[in-house]
């Protein structure tokens, strides 16, 4: 399984949120490849599941079925029960 | 990563583009970003949304370093009045010259240590003097 995270620009939030779901992942017990990019150069196969923040989840080119909005980047009960949620 | 030069608390700004533009100053007076980095990263949310808030009250607006970033670096602003940024009301805002090297790597672990340390956002959320922001910060 592939997770991508994306903000922006591709350097700066989603570097931090791939951090993130780095140590939320393995809180869980999910492994899976994740890597961070930018909202201009995503598609919808590049992943199993697209991470973003909820200001930008409408308009990423990716099916709404694979997006995980969050309301916070750094907040990390909200990326672990999402994340649950969704892969486990 | 914090110094006295780098750190400001203001009671009010006009707007959101305002709050980028004072918040970047520090960056732009010591060289490290030049104006056109700070109309980037205006232009970076218009073009692009909010991207750059983080957190509840957290903005970090930061943009492509061809924009103009010299060398990496941080700087701080606390708003004491929440200003809107795309109806999020943000009292933080931590700007990012960005760079795509090992010390923006460095840089983003640390600035994540710190959002997600409660105690001292906590302690910047309720700041609203410098003193005390820098106390926390520096």
């Amino acid at each position: 399984m592939k997770i991508i995270a994306v903000c922006g620009h591709g350097l700066g939030s989603s570097f931090m949120l791939e951090m993130n779901i780095k140590k939320a992942l393995a809180a869980i017990g999910v492994e899976a490849e994740v890597e961070h990019s930018d909202l201009g150069s995503v598609r919808a196969e590049d992943a199993d599941y697209f991470v973003m923040g909820h200001d930008i989840a409408g308009s990423a080119p990716v099916p709404a079925e694979k997006v995980i909005a969050l309301k916070s980047i750094i907040d990390k009960a909200e990326l672990e029960e999402k994340l649950r949620e969704t892969l486990a | 990563m914090f110094n006295e030069r780098n750190v400001q608390v203001v009671q009010r700004v006009t707007d959101w583009q305002e709050a980028i533009r004072l918040a970047a100053t520090p960056l732009v007076e010591d060289g490290s970003i030049r104006p056109s980095y700070v109309d980037g990263m205006i232009e970076s949310v218009k073009e692009l949304g909010f991207y750059i808030v983080l957190d509840e009250g957290l903005a970090m607006p930061h943009a492509r370093p061809e924009a103009g970033v010299i060398r990496g670096g941080v700087s701080f602003m606390k708003v004491n009045e929440a200003v809107d940024f795309g109806g999020n009301p943000v009292h933080l805002i931590f700007v990012l010259a960005a760079e795509n090297d090992d010390a923006h790597i460095e840089r983003l672990t640390a600035l994540m240590e710190l959002f997600q340390d409660t105690e001292r956002m906590d302690g910047l959320r309720s700041a609203d003097d410098l003193a005390t922001v820098k106390r926390i910060l520096i």
